[in-house]
């Protein structure tokens, strides 16, 4: 008997066909080669938001009597570092409670003002305040975001004899205040 | 070569051979088709979304004044639940130009702490938090030591939220309080010695032209087509020579306009204003006369808008009146009179002040 | 066998072309998450907090600079002005990498204290503020009206 194996032929055409989708198929969905998004930046943007918030609420004086400065603006003139840091701590850690605060975040202050003196157009900055464990959190922190906000100096008297006239060369000016902050 | 030839023959005659082979394939294919959905369902989530949802709430409640505005949507009547349908947005903010800034009056109604005006968590979902999906949410505002939250809230569970938190200034509204202690000598009129009874009026007076001062800083104005005023009397009896002074006794107070007596206006009780004397409502006019002692307080507030408040150059006075019983002596007797202006004077009225507030919104 | 008989291999190329086209969507499935932006990094973007900063300062500042009388023509005043749109340029340049200014109003090419007003009713005399903000991605203009009361 004359082994007749033609009718084999589509059979076996299917079945390798079938095989090979398979195959692809399960090592296509079992495989580890997916791109994870990775960060979503969903707690940069909260962070954002929630700096700029306390920036304002900082901002912001408490009435309206004449020539009522911003809490804010007095601390600048009066280079306040810590008076700055109390309050702005007091701000990022203020809470409702329905939901579990972490006090992690460490900021650094800077303040960036206009420099005019001998016909220049310059920045100037000095730093302004930092949280308490900010020096010690650079090693292990997430990246920072950095909030600005303007300030208005009404008087800054002070502040040009503390850093003299060619760092501060008027009364009346606006200053950048950024404030960098990370999560340790 | 028998077989060969029959093979290729194209007699439309499908071999079982053929068949079969087809057969598999299919089979293969359409469980490998039915598997590519539940691949790409692993791309969709809705996780990331309650993030942006309470990004968005957050961003509706504090740093917009609402929908309708002008006028606000918490002058629909505190008592007039039929205008709650043309609310679009429920906003808290004083005004556009001024985010993160708080309305008094709106986080109140906001929160369903005005009785009889409420909304439910349907209202919540279709004028804060929007959407197609039926997103559970927390909503809670601390300030001045309460914490409000949204009715229809659920405790927020312990993962897999969106959350945002956000710093606010609530602003509280004015008050004048007039402590006739401060003012001995400046409240006060004399009767003729021959006279023992008078029923007198002290009066305040409130300019609506002054106050709705647009150059104002809208976090700082006094506005009273939105914000409550009031007025608290205290110390009523100091100015007076007590000796001299049988009875004092409050009868009630009457509201006209534009400094003409006869320009009266009619008050209905709890939808003008609110009357307290020693803490004890009463009505503006037709109560019994209370004796006023050394330490009687009255309380008065007038609920927004306040009426003609729309009309900028109106003015209102609100009298208090009294009636004095004076011993016959041969003095002249002093009674409370005078005229106390609401304004932006300091010394004559606390102004708005802004509260330290936080807001938490969670959706999931 | 005399030749090979490739009748039936269109199935397995059938077959071949499905495992392909798997793969392709793999590959372009797997990178979707690079591509695009999340609706986080998109807010972090849009730079609502600075054009809000800038219209709430000329909003407070305009009205309670303090010892300007603001309606007489001063030159202290115009120079004050100059030196806030400078600070403003020029900090916003270097820190925030945008261009911020504002303008007075050109018609009657005055300062904002002397402006007899580009608008006015009963009321109020209202002054115009041109505002200009750019940060290469997102452009923001605006003409804000401050009133004045008459």
């Amino acid at each position: 008997m004359v082994m007749n194996d033609e009718g084999q032929l589509y059979t076996i055409e299917g079945i390798t066909a079938g095989v090979i989708m398979l195959v692809t198929a399960f090592t296509i969905f079992n495989s580890g080669l997916v791109y994870t998004p990775g960060d979503a930046h969903i707690s940069d943007m909260q962070i954002q938001q929630l700096g700029y918030d306390a920036l304002q609420m900082m901002d912001t004086p408490e009435d309206m009597s004449p020539m009522s400065a911003s809490p804010l603006a007095l601390m600048i003139q009066n280079n306040d570092g810590s008076g700055f840091k109390t309050k702005f701590n007091e701000y990022l850690t203020l809470h409702t409670g329905t939901t579990e605060l972490v006090n992690s975040l460490e900021f650094n202050a800077t303040v960036y003002n206009r420099v005019t003196s001998g016909g220049g157009d310059t920045v100037n900055s000095y730093v302004f305040s930092h949280s308490t464990d900010s020096a010690v959190s650079q090693l292990t922190r997430e990246p920072a975001i950095s909030i600005t906000r303007y300030v208005w100096l009404s008087d800054a008297n002070d502040l040009k004899s503390h850093f003299g006239a060619a760092k501060y060369d008027n009364d009346e000016q606006l200053v950048l205040l950024e404030v960098l902050i990370w999560r340790r | 070569m028998d077989a060969i030839r029959r093979i290729t023959d194209e007699d439309a005659i499908l071999s079982i051979d053929f068949l079969a082979g087809f057969t598999i394939f299919i089979l293969a294919l359409i469980m490998v088709i039915s598997l590519v959905p539940g691949f790409l369902a692993g791309i969709q989530s809705d996780n990331i979304d309650y993030d942006a949802v309470a990004y968005r709430t957050s961003v509706i409640l504090v740093e917009d004044p609402g929908a309708p505005h002008n006028p606000s949507w918490n002058q629909m009547g505190p008592y007039d639940m039929g205008h709650k349908a043309e609310i679009q947005r429920l906003g808290l903010s004083v005004s556009k130009e001024t985010p993160n800034i708080l309305s008094r009056e709106k986080v109140d109604k906001f929160f369903n702490r005005i009785p009889d005006f409420t909304f439910s968590a349907e209202d919540y979902r279709n004028k804060v938090i929007f959407g197609d999906f039926t997103y559970l949410y927390n909503i809670s505002l601390a300030t001045g030591g309460d914490v409000y939250y949204a009715d229809g809230g659920d405790p927020v569970p312990t993962f897999q939220y969106g959350y945002m938190r956000r710093l606010v200034k609530v602003k509280e509204p004015s008050a004048a309080a007039v402590n006739f202690s401060e003012y001995v000598t400046v409240y006060t009129a004399d009767l003729p010695k021959t006279e023992t009874d008078v029923t007198a009026d002290f009066s305040v007076w409130i300019p609506y032209e002054t106050l709705s001062n647009r150059s104002v800083n809208p976090a700082y104005r006094i506005e009273p087509q939105s914000e409550r005023l009031t007025i608290n009397l205290t110390g009523m009896y100091f100015p007076l020579n007590r000796s001299d002074l049988v009875s004092l006794d409050f009868v009630g107070l009457g509201l006209y306009r534009d400094q003409i007596p006869s320009n009266v206006i009619s008050l209905v009780p709890n939808d003008d204003y609110s009357l307290k004397v020693n803490g004890i409502t009463y009505p503006a006019t037709g109560g019994v006369p209370v004796p006023v002692t050394n330490s009687s307080t009255i309380e008065m507030v007038l609920y927004p808008p306040l009426l003609l408040s729309n009309s900028l150059t109106t003015t209102l006075n609100v009298n208090f009146t009294f009636s004095y019983q004076f011993l016959n002596s041969n003095v002249f007797h002093q009674y409370l009179s005078g005229i106390h202006v609401y304004d932006y004077n300091p010394d004559n009225v606390t102004q708005p002040e802004l509260a330290d507030g936080v807001m938490e919104v969670a959706i999931w | 066998m005399e030749a090979l008989n490739d009748d039936g291999q269109w199935i397995v190329m059938m077959g071949f072309l499905v495992a392909i086209g798997m793969f392709v969507l793999a590959i372009i499935y797997s990178q979707a998450p690079l591509v695009g932006q999340t609706t986080a990094e998109s807010v972090i973007e849009f730079p609502k907090n600075e054009i809000q900063d800038i219209r709430g300062k000329l909003v407070s500042m305009g009205n309670t600079l303090p010892g300007i009388s603001q309606t007489t023509p001063n030159g202290a005043q115009e120079t004050l002005q100059n030196r806030f749109r400078g600070d403003i340029a020029l900090l916003s340049m270097s820190r925030n990498n945008a261009i911020a200014n504002y303008g007075i109003d050109p018609v009657h090419n005055g300062n904002y204290w002397y402006d007899n007003g580009t608008y006015g009713d009963i009321f109020y005399t209202y002054h115009q503020i041109d505002i200009h903000y750019n940060n290469g991605i997102t452009e923001y203009t605006e003409a804000l009206l401050l009133p004045e009361r008459n």
